[in-house]
């Protein structure tokens, strides 16, 4: 199935999280920075999946030493980085959904 | 103090403390279970992928009752993949199925209302639905009326005259009239099933006897 996801206020919230190449994406931390309950962001990844617009992979990781299971981490095709990038153009930034700002954790 | 105060005093300083404690133990174990069947409302290639990333996601929420929040979110986020995540091949296996046993009816609102039935079980039990109710309609209005019934004589409140139909009084009351025995008749004072009261006399007499008997009421 390769139909061409809808371009909705959330899809491209979540895009415009994905398209930072920086960090790896991984459910709940795309849930956080777009401020979208993961109910909703997990039914747009499996739609950008299917769009093949999103590949994933799992965390390389020992699960013994790092005490707990691998995530599965999220990243932008190159077809869908080239669409996502002109969303983004064309729409121009995205406000954080629900109000909330985005941001990371500091230490 | 009464037992009353006794047990509720007991209840928050032991039971309650206790109860908080074991259902915050038991909040990562109930949200795994509650992971374990949201991956299960998947379709079956995605099942195990999807318990995998999620159990992963939780380890990583701290707190048990978030972590319980979160699992209840999973669910949510499970019942709205299932559409996407399945596989066209089965929609058809499915769609043959619905056609053979299925009683589901389906109700799509595109901008106006549309009801869709999906399949020919449903669209019998339908008709039958339909037929049965207009069957019901057309007794109802074919049903012989009190004083067709009685085939008798009806006398009416406002002048008396003697017709075949009920009358009504100012009361409200319906009034029947009825001429079986010979050159006699009857009048009864009916309402809804109910009857009343009653009077009779001579046929000859009955303009009479119905001004009297609407008299006394």
């Amino acid at each position: 199935m390769n139909s061409e996801p809808r371009m909705a206020r959330a899809t491209r919230a979540v895009l415009q999280v994905l398209l930072d190449p920086e960090s790896q994406h991984f459910g709940l931390q795309i849930a956080r920075e777009t401020g979208l309950p993961i109910s909703s962001v997990y039914p747009i990844l499996v739609h950008l999946q299917q769009a093949d617009w999103l590949e994933s992979d799992w965390e390389d990781i020992d699960p013994v030493i790092e005490q707990r299971p691998p995530r599965r981490f999220y990243r932008l095709t190159a077809k869908g980085f080239q669409r996502a990038r002109a969303a983004s153009d064309a729409q121009g930034a995205i406000p954080p959904v629900w109000n909330v700002q985005p941001g990371r954790a500091t230490p | 103090m009464s037992l009353a105060r006794v047990l509720l005093g007991v209840l928050t300083l032991f039971v309650l403390p206790i109860a908080l404690q074991e259902f915050h133990a038991c909040c990562p174990w109930l949200a795994n279970k509650l992971v374990e069947w949201a991956a299960a409302r998947l379709p079956e290639p995605d099942q195990m992928l999807y318990e995998a990333e999620w159990k992963a996601e939780l380890a990583s929420v701290p707190g048990n009752v978030v972590r319980l929040l979160r699992a209840i979110g999973f669910i949510v986020a499970a019942f709205r993949m299932r559409r996407p995540l399945r596989d066209p091949r089965q929609d058809e296996v499915r769609r043959r199925t619905d056609f053979q046993v299925s009683l589901r009816l389906t109700v799509e609102i595109h901008g106006s209302a549309t009801i869709r039935v999906r399949g020919t079980a449903a669209l019998a039990a339908v008709l039958v639905l339909v037929i049965a109710f207009a069957s019901a309609q057309l007794w109802l209005a074919s049903a012989p009326k009190p004083n067709q019934r009685s085939g008798g004589l009806a006398v009416c409140a406002g002048s008396l005259a003697v017709r075949d139909q009920p009358a009504s009084t100012s009361a409200g009351a319906r009034l029947t009239g009825f001429a079986h025995r010979g050159d006699r008749f009857l009048v009864k004072e009916v309402s809804g099933p109910w009857a009343f009261g009653e009077t009779s006399g001579p046929l000859a007499l009955r303009g009479w006897a119905a001004t009297r008997y609407l008299c006394s009421m």
